[in-house]
């Protein structure tokens, strides 16, 4: 590593991460992308790794699954890019552009593996980022085609060109030295021999009013944790930019991902599979809480960026309600499958029975997202 | 052995190990609308009909408007007749200060000095009606109004002395006192005035969600002073009979 990129990559470990993220609020976690001018603001959530493993597994199963990894991939990737307004390539200068791409790359070398680094040539339009530890394929060996998509999909933003695509060379998971991935036109990686995966249709759109407006902070009714409180507290720790519970490293991601892997995972006629997926992890997560189950999960969920939690049973009914869930635009009409897997998983263990929460009722009163889930007969 | 009052709550006294110790401060605490004066009102009547002598002091609804509205359950049915009786009081405590302030509009400077003999009225306004009718159950609704009563000037060290004299009188009285607080304004403190749910020996807290037509309502007994509590979160409703709280935590 040079000089410069060490000195950015310690910027980032002391400096940059410890105060970007807004941890001390019940339900929210908030990202603040801050550039001249401007500051935007992400609600993101910690997403469990083990949960993406389970997806990527399903995808080298099945041709469907893997092509709605992709896309849910690439669609996220560029709309982070849009929500945190990176500079595009055409309207930069080419010497800050390139400084752009060297600070993201440590960011996404922290924050999703280590000892990042990466290539660039901007008249062939290729990008290569090489890591170690790459979240999930550190761990199941296969690849991440997801990753592959969310890379291309920020390379594709960054250049406002669609037709970009990425491919994982090597994988240290497979037993290679590196994870690489490369993105570059689709044409340019199928002259080399990639198999190539298809996203052309990617969103522009970057963080609206409404969006802003809908994520804001406000004070939990129900919540009592942060999860500053909860990493203060030891349940959580940070690690070299890294969100640890017990051995399960969480991922930061915008709250876009969840509601683009339910998309195009029931495009694919597969929403089943990230239910499942959420759903026994929640099963383990809730496996060592004895006391207070309801209130531990409660807790955990709204810590974690989920919103205002508030876990009850009527009637001999498990209801989840939850005040300032993570809202996106046309998001209201989603079946929150990775929430309702997640909390059914964890209240399964909890009840000692099999609980399926389904979505009852969602409302947008009061400039923020309402969602009731109550346990399926 | 501590002597446990019956808190007429369908649900609560198993929680609780059999009902509120005698003579303590139980901090009741949620946001508008949760049901935290139907719950009160219920610990009153219910202590009314047994024989124990009840006041449910009120800062800000009007006596006739809570009367109207704990007489659309059951329980509060007979409220006019233990009125009559002389076994429940439902009064407005008005101290001095606001009386003037109401009049007056502004108070002169020279009141706002005399801060000791305002603080006596509040507490004597009090703790006169609570002595005189030989109270041995006390509402007051709600904590978070006494600092309202008072002039602007008070800081909160000298509310917070206050609070504790009146807590330190009731307990002498041997009163069970049900304290009515709204929440706090960060999620961490149980009590607007953020100390409160310290002075007081036990803490229950009324959630309240709504979202679109769906509204549910949450108890959970936070502590409870020399009591094995079941601290698990319980929805409750309200039913024609009042606040019912469910068997089943979550």
């Amino acid at each position: 590593m040079s000089l410069k990129d060490a000195t950015i990559s310690w910027y980032i470990q002391h400096v940059l991460v410890p105060s970007v993220e807004i941890i001390d609020k019940p339900g929210f976690i908030i990202t603040r992308a801050a550039k001249k001018g401007s500051t935007a603001y992400l609600r993101v959530l910690f997403l469990p790794e083990q949960v993406f493993i389970r997806l990527e597994e399903a995808g080298k199963k099945d041709e469907e699954v893997e092509r709605a990894l992709y896309s849910a991939g690439k669609k996220f990737g560029a709309t982070w890019a849009n929500l945190a307004d990176f500079p595009k390539a055409s309207k930069t200068p080419r010497g800050d552009f390139l400084n752009f791409i060297s600070f993201l790359v440590q960011y996404v070398g922290v924050t999703y593996a280590t000892k990042a680094s990466h290539k660039v040539d901007l008249d062939t339009k290729r990008f290569e980022f090489e890591a170690e530890e790459y979240v999930v394929c550190r761990r199941s060996g296969l690849g991440a085609v997801l990753g592959s998509g969310g890379i291309s999909g920020i390379w594709a933003s960054l250049l406002e060109e669609p037709r970009i695509e990425g491919v994982q060379a090597t994988c240290r998971g497979r037993g290679d030295k590196n994870c690489r991935f490369i993105c570059a036109p689709k044409k340019t990686l199928q002259a080399e021999g990639y198999a190539v995966l298809e996203e052309p249709d990617l969103p522009v759109q970057g963080a609206s009013k409404e969006y802003l407006k809908m994520n804001q902070v406000r004070v939990a009714r129900h919540a009592k944790n942060s999860l500053k409180t909860l990493l203060d507290s030891g349940i959580f720790k940070s690690k070299d930019g890294k969100m640890l519970y017990g051995e399960e490293r969480y991922l930061l991601c915008e709250s876009h991902l969840v509601y683009l892997l339910e998309e195009q995972l029931r495009g694919a006629g597969e929403e089943r599979l990230l239910f499942d997926a959420a759903f026994d992890y929640g099963k383990a997560l809730a496996g060592g809480v004895k006391q207070q189950a309801g209130q531990f999960l409660a807790d955990y969920l709204s810590a974690l960026g989920w919103g205002d939690v508030l876990v009850s049973k009527v009637c001999g009914k498990y209801r989840v309600s939850v005040d300032c869930y993570p809202w996106v635009e046309g998001g209201d009409t989603s079946n929150f499958t990775f929430f309702s897997g997640l909390a059914s998983g964890a209240l399964s263990v909890i009840a000692n029975k099999t609980v399926r929460l389904r979505k009852k009722e969602t409302s947008t009163t009061h400039n923020a997202l309402g969602v009731v889930f109550e346990e399926a007969p | 052995m501590i002597e446990r009052v019956k808190t007429g709550v369908s649900g609560l006294d198993s929680l609780v190990g059999g009902g509120f110790p005698r003579g303590s401060i139980i901090l009741v605490s949620g946001q508008a609308g949760a049901g935290k004066s139907v719950l009160a009102g219920q610990f009153a009547v219910e202590g009314a009909r047994k024989g124990e002598k009840s006041v449910y002091l009120t800062f800000e609804q009007e006596p006739d408007a809570l009367r109207q509205q704990l007489e659309s359950f059951s329980f509060g049915k007979d409220i006019a007749a233990l009125e009559k009786s002389g076994k429940l009081l439902i009064a407005r405590v008005q101290p001095e200060y606001l009386r003037l302030k109401g009049k007056m509009g502004a108070l002169p400077d020279a009141l706002f000095k005399a801060r000791l003999n305002i603080s006596e009225d509040l507490r004597k306004d009090l703790l006169k009606k609570v002595k005189e009718t030989g109270a041995q159950r006390v509402v007051i609704d709600s904590i978070s109004s006494i600092p309202l009563a008072l002039p602007r000037e008070f800081d909160a060290g000298f509310v917070k002395e206050l609070i504790m004299d009146l807590a330190d009188e009731m307990r002498a009285l041997g009163i069970t006192c049900v304290a009515i607080s709204e929440l706090g304004l960060s999620p961490e403190w149980l009590s607007r005035d953020t100390y409160s749910e310290f002075i007081s020996d036990g803490v229950i807290l009324l959630s309240l969600s709504t979202v679109g037509a769906t509204s549910t309502r949450t108890l959970q007994v936070v502590k409870m002073r020399g009591t094995k509590i079941d601290a698990g979160i319980r929805n409750f409703e309200f039913t024609a009979k009042g606040i019912e709280v469910e068997a089943g935590d979550a």
